[in-house]
């Protein structure tokens, strides 16, 4: 650093690093104020209730309060909106969806006492793990729940499964598996279905159905969880207003039915059903698009059906004071309630009489408590059979003592998680709130000796207070304090909570803004202070590599707005780094020269990819690592032997590589005896114990098991303490070691070197085998942008001032770098499944596909046109005479060569007629015999036939159309639609006895296949297999290979309808005499 | 040198672009409707086909030196050319993420071929192993000077052939599921699409310059 700079300059470089360092500091504050508005954090508290919890500490409500019904089902149907369950008369509008769900109207209106139908307001988030949290636990999860980890959602807080298990309740779980997910090991009886596949509508609602009923004549449970998923996934793929939609809802209708009926056979006294709840629930609401996740009224919106077969007396309509009420579709009243879904889990936990979840902040809703009949049974418990009651006194003595603990147990958490949480409430609030708690608390104790006089002994009171509408509204106040209490708090809750602090994220937002420039104002400063001399050639040539490096940061940008780009960020940074090298490449090649890194550059490129793709891979085919893929080609060259014994070297070699770069490094760069020396020693060590550990777990090398275990167990937190030793040592030596006349360089290499070589075996045992890979790929980049780094430089001439003047193109190839290593390291598998989730259910990235949309349909149009011109000229050319006396020619042809097989003329005609002149005489043939086959049913004429199919069709297309629309119009798909099912399972009889195609398209010459089946798949039973043809790699081959081998049928419907949809079959349905369908009829040429 | 440079008026062009679209045109209308999005190795290979002898004659028929180099030796580079420029393309393609299952083998090879008859044979073509020449190609600097015609001719439409391509990747990850988004499919469009439209530049600029030209000599 010979700067023959001015002392004023020198001043300034050295005012440098704080200035630095403030930048790094506002950029932090920025990004803290931001996160804090912006990531709701909530502290979950390990903390659980127990039996035992209450000791009498506020009078009359001293213990959790008694089950009020025995047994409770839950049907939980994943994004059931309102209005899917409310009559159409509640609505402005009827719409196509509406007034599905029958049964549950009927009994609403039928069984007023006992059965009644709720909106139940949930909060956002609005997805279906949040939601499933939210309903156990009775809290309001965020996002990021502060000690949740990424991989493993099972919940840390206390919530009612936990309470169930631990008081003895045996839960059956059917459906969603993402139950399984936060409840590991809570079910006696699970039967759980993946949800991952939303494209799948029925999967996990037929397994339900299976087991629901058969479960429910059973007596080995006390709750049962059945969770459908079928019209969430029929949301986000069609939407609501669609067919899929209103079948899946017909079907649901159906199986409530049976559900019901089959609790009332069980209901009569003494059988299992007699006192049972059910309940049917939505998670959350869904928007049109069937999207949902954010906290519009459609989302939050869900409802909530209760019904129990036994009837609480007619009183419960004195409970019921808010709500609205309708003459429904029959000419019935039909009352609908509102509830917090808050509320659930509490009331939930009072009905069954266990203890309420610990971090519960709901309130026992007052009319679903009252639903239950068990709550109106008049048996006198604790300190309150003084004075005899009516119906309704006893029960809001109950629910009053019911909100007493649900008070306490709010209180305790307030007062817990106030004083355990990172991020508490406002203190003012909280103030507010435990003031309203300690008056309602006083208030009890006076209600307590209005009501119960004899043990009080007050008889002033009694004399006051003598009539029972007094105590009646006594207790009303109290319910009145009570629940202005919770309420208040809730409301407390939520804005902590669910709501974004918008002004704290406007400052952290403008902040950023600020230090940002501020911080492209200096570089320009520094820029120009250092370029002074040749200003002009400096500017001329950094500004395309600045708009190169700009568009590049743009399109990343960019590309965060699709969910597709999002799944594929590590390909799509690998790519935009493929793009930088390749252009810098084609720069230097004309101006003539061969830089050997960039070629080494591009080679790394292809290194990295090959690993992001191989880790994809191995995340989503599992064992299965398809046929394609190098790795597995290599190996299918070399032999297993060969590609095992490299897999297990591999790693090994490269740490050697890596610690002697390292070792190498530290001998250069560090000059200080006694540190160089310790922290060498130190670093071989611990490369040696990762060595020996992985060699330990391989099966190469064989070792006892006992000493197995101990290097296993060992050896990673030896390295650990090699490392925070040496870099503890490195600190202290900095502080309290001999200060050296470096320079300022110098000073910072040997302290890198020192961080690098004490971190470096930790972070290569964390990585894991792939580690000292991954870190070799990461070195030679960084030698490569450095030295490129130095040519840049050395090319502009100023080696020594322009240290700070990066090539902003490497700047973005350096961030490029990071994003693909993090891929490549395999970090994004925890991240992916996260990732997928969101992507796939909250959908709120969807809108920007809707503005993607008009993009989409302009390409597809582009990638059509040069087949519309074809598609004119041939049938320009059909028209000619020429084509036709030709025709006319084949035809008589064929005809001939049929009679000549002994088939009537009149036949082989219509069979032309049928198939198309272009069809061969064996296709002909076939389809004679198939008709013949068929029967006479259908051998009238063709024009009736014709008039039929497009009548039916008609009709199922437009109303198809009316509920795609929407969706469509999001896919950008132009051709897309009309999916009658053409595969033979729509009701509409076909003239032709099996319109399925062979293993080839109808308009080639058919080929007859012979599918050889293997034995035992051979004849009846029959079965028939089918799904969409583009499934992830390797699907199809699984499926066929548990379906005894069969080889897949692939059929694309755009052959036969205008719906192009790629499908598979795999039956073992025979095939012989299959004939084909007819060619696509002329009018639908488009 | 500047003397022994074929010059090729705005009308010669155009021909010359002429004739390499009805080779495409020709390849298209041959392997039928929709052909490349069923079989694309089978149309791409059909491309190539037709593509690759009416690019190399015309090309070597325009070359640089013509009294040093006679034609036969100018169809010579070409051939030569080809298979140089198909590896260039296809690395360039594995870099950027192309698949290299064995199922796309063949496409990526045909791909390839076709690249580099849109990029790099038509060069090798014309200038053989000149140094200059081909750094004046590559360079987007020639498109602000005054240069011959034919270094238009090449370098416009290879530029677009290759941005062409390269855009065209991008539709490939988005979850449509159509089948045009398979590897060699949207890029050829795209790259096919970027030739177009870099023949339409090129001749454009042949035709302002040609104006610009006549203006300064009067």
């Amino acid at each position: 650093m010979a700067a023959p700079a001015t002392h004023g300059r020198r001043s300034r470089r050295r005012a440098w690093p704080l200035l630095f360092f403030t930048i790094l500091a506002l950029h932090s504050l920025a990004i803290y104020l931001f996160t804090r508005g912006f990531l709701l954090t909530r502290t979950e508290l390990d903390v659980h209730s127990h039996r035992d919890d209450r000791t009498g500490i506020s009078p009359g409500c001293s213990s959790w309060p008694p089950p009020a019904v025995d047994r409770l089902v839950i049907v939980v149907l994943d994004a059931l909106r309102f209005d899917f369950v409310a009559p159409s008369t509640f609505f402005q509008e009827k719409q196509p969806w509406m007034d599905k769900l029958q049964v549950l109207q009927k009994l609403a209106a039928e069984e007023k006492t006992s059965a009644r139908i709720f909106k139940a307001l949930a909060d956002p988030p609005t997805t279906s793990l949040q939601r499933l949290k939210a309903l156990t636990t009775g809290g309001l999860p965020t996002f990021i729940d502060v000690g949740n980890s990424f991989g493993a959602p099972a919940i840390v807080e206390d919530n009612i499964m936990h309470q169930l298990v631990k008081n003895g309740k045996r839960v059956v779980m059917m459906g969603d598996d993402t139950w399984i997910q936060l409840y590991p090991e809570h079910f006696n009886n699970s039967f759980p279905y993946p949800s991952f596949n939303v494209k799948d509508l029925d999967t996990v609602d037929n397994g339900v159905i299976d087991h629901l009923l058969p479960s429910l004549r059973k007596n080995d449970w006390d709750v049962l969880i059945a969770h459908f998923l079928g019209v969430d996934h029929a949301g986000h793929i069609f939407g609501v207003d669609s067919n899929p939609m209103i079948q899946k809802l017909e079907q649901y209708n159906q199986i409530l039915e049976d559900v019901i009926d089959t609790l009332k056979s069980l209901s009569t006294p003494g059988d299992i059903h007699e006192n049972t709840l059910l309940l049917v629930m939505g998670d959350h609401g869904q928007t049109i698009n069937g999207d949902h996740g954010g906290g519009t009224s459609e989302e939050v919106e869900t409802s909530l059906f209760a019904w129990s077969p036994k009837s609480p007396p007619n009183a419960v309509f004195s409970v019921l004071d808010e709500n609205s009420c309708n003459i429904d579709l029959h000419g019935k009243e039909v009352c609908i309630s509102t509830m917090q879904q808050l509320d659930f889990a509490v009331t939930v936990a009072a009905l069954l009489g266990i203890p309420f979840p610990f971090g519960s902040i709901g309130r026992v809703n007052p009319e679903l408590y009252a639903l239950s009949s068990g709550t109106w049974d008049n048996q006198k418990m604790g300190a309150n059979d003084c004075i005899p009651q009516n119906d309704l006194e006893a029960w809001m003595q109950r629910y009053a003592e019911a909100l007493c603990v649900n008070s306490w147990q709010v209180k305790r958490y307030i007062d817990l998680y106030s004083a355990t949480s990172v991020i508490g409430f406002r203190a003012e609030y909280l103030d507010h709130v435990a003031d309203l708690y300690s008056r309602a608390q006083a208030n009890w104790s006076s209600v307590l000796k209005s009501t119960c006089p004899s043990e009080t002994g007050t008889q002033d009171v009694l004399k006051e207070c003598a009539s029972k509408e007094c105590t009646s509204s006594a207790l009303r106040s109290q319910l009145d304090a009570y629940s202005k209490f919770l309420e208040n708090f809730a409301k407390l809750a939520r804005s902590s909570w669910t709501e974004f602090d918008l002004q704290l994220m406007g400052i952290g937002l403008s902040l950023m803004v600020l230090s940002v420039s501020t911080q492209a104002c200096m570089l320009v400063k520094l820029n120009t202070n250092s370029q002074i001399s040749d200003k002009e050639r400096a500017s001329s040539s950094s500004f395309p590599n600045f708009l190169f490096a700009f568009t590049l940061v743009a399109i990343r940008a960019a590309s965060f707005l699709s969910n597709s780009y999002i799944l594929a960020e590590g390909r799509v940074a690998n790519f935009l780094l493929a793009t930088s090298c390749i252009a810098s490449v084609w720069h230097s090649a004309t101006k003539g020269k061969f830089v050997i890194e960039e070629f080494v550059f591009l080679v790394l490129n292809i290194f990295i990819r090959f690993g992001i793709e191989f880790g994809m891979s191995k995340q989503i085919s599992g064992p299965i690592i398809s046929n394609d893929h190098p790795v597995s080609i290599i190996c299918a060259f070399f032999g297993s032997f060969f590609c095992n014994s490299l897999m297990e070297t591999f790693p090994i070699i490269s740490l050697a590589l890596v610690a002697y770069i390292i070792l190498k490094c530290i001998s250069y760069a560090m000059c200080q005896r006694f540190l160089k020396y310790f922290i060498i020693s130190g670093s071989i060590l611990s490369y040696i114990f990762i060595a020996i550990h992985w060699a330990s777990e391989s099966t190469f090398f064989y070792h006892a098991k006992a000493i197995k275990q101990i290097i296993i167990s060992l050896a990673p937190q030896l390295v650990y303490t090699i490392g925070g030793l040496s870099l503890a040592i490195s600190a202290l030596y900095r502080l309290f070691g001999p200060i050296d006349n470096l320079k300022m360089n110098g000073r910072v290499t040997s302290l890198s070197a020192a961080m690098l070589c004490s971190w470096s075996p930790t972070i290569l045992m964390l990585l894991g085998r792939q580690g000292p890979f991954v870190a070799l790929i990461c070195m030679t980049i960084a030698w490569c942008i450095i030295k490129l780094r130095q040519k840049h430089h050395r090319e502009l001439k100023h080696d020594t001032l322009g240290v700070y003047v990066a090539d902003p193109v490497l700047v973005t190839r350096w961030s490029l770098v990071a994003v693909c290593l993090f891929y490549l390291t395999g970090h994004c598998n925890d991240m992916k499944e996260l990732i997928e989730k969101l992507a796939a259910k909250i959908d709120d990235l969807k809108t920007s596909l809707d503005k993607l949309a008009p993009l989409a349909r302009v390409a597809e149009q582009l990638a059509m046109l040069p087949s519309k011109v074809v598609a004119l000229q041939s049938s320009a050319f059909e028209n000619q005479e020429q084509g036709f006396l030709q025709e006319m020619s084949q035809k008589d042809e064929k005809i001939k060569s049929i009679v000549s097989m002994g088939f009537p003329e009149d036949e082989a005609k219509m069979a032309i007629t049928r198939c198309g002149l272009d069809a061969s005489v064996e296709v002909l043939v076939d389809s004679i015999y198939a008709l013949e086959t068929a029967g006479n049913a259908y051998s009238a004429n063709l024009s009736d036939y014709e008039d039929t199919e497009s009548i039916s069709f008609g009709r199922k297309k437009t109303k198809f159309m009316e509920g795609s629309q929407k969706k469509r119009k999001r896919y950008g798909s132009g051709s897309q639609g009309n999916p009658v099912p053409f595969d033979g399972s729509h009701e509409e009889p076909m003239p032709l006895p099996n319109p399925m195609v062979g293993f080839s398209l109808p308009s080639d010459r058919v080929r007859l296949v012979h599918r050889t089946l293997p034995d035992q798949a051979f004849g009846p039973p029959f079965f028939y297999y089918e799904n969409v043809a583009l499934a992830p790699k390797g699907v199809w081959t699984t499926i066929s290979r548990f379906l005894y081998d069969i080889q897949p049928e692939f059929v694309d419907s755009k052959f036969f309808c205008a719906a192009a949809r790629k499908r598979v079959y795999i039956h073992n349905l025979p095939i012989e005499n299959r004939s084909p369908v007819l060619p696509r009829p002329p009018q639908n040429n488009i | 040198m500047v003397d022994e440079i074929t010059q090729v008026s705005a009308f010669g062009a155009a021909a010359v672009h002429a004739l390499c679209i009805s080779g495409l045109t020709a390849a298209h209308c041959f392997s039928g409707r929709g052909a490349l999005v069923s079989d694309p190795a089978h149309a791409l290979g059909l491309l190539v086909v037709f593509e690759a002898p009416l690019v190399i004659a015309v090309f070597s028929l325009i070359r640089r030196d013509p009294k040093q180099c006679s034609f036969l030796k100018a169809v010579v580079r070409g051939l030569l050319g080809l298979p140089i420029g198909a590896l260039l393309n296809a690395f360039g393609a594995i870099v950027l993420g192309a698949p290299v299952g064995i199922k796309y083998w063949t496409a990526t090879i045909y791909w390839s071929l076709l690249m580099s008859l849109f990029t790099f044979v038509p060069a090798a073509c014309v200038f053989g192993a000149s140094k200059v020449n081909w750094q004046n190609v590559l360079s987007h600097s020639n498109y602000c000077r005054p240069t011959n015609a034919v270094d238009y001719m090449i370098s416009a439409p290879a530029h677009g052939a290759v941005i062409g391509a390269w855009l065209g990747a991008w539709p490939m990850p988005l979850d449509w599921e159509r089948t045009w988004q398979e590897w060699p499919i949207c890029v050829t469009y795209g790259s096919v699409a970027g030739y177009l439209i870099g023949m339409a530049i090129s001749l454009l600029l042949i035709v302002t310059r040609k104006r610009r030209d006549r203006a300064k000599a009067d």
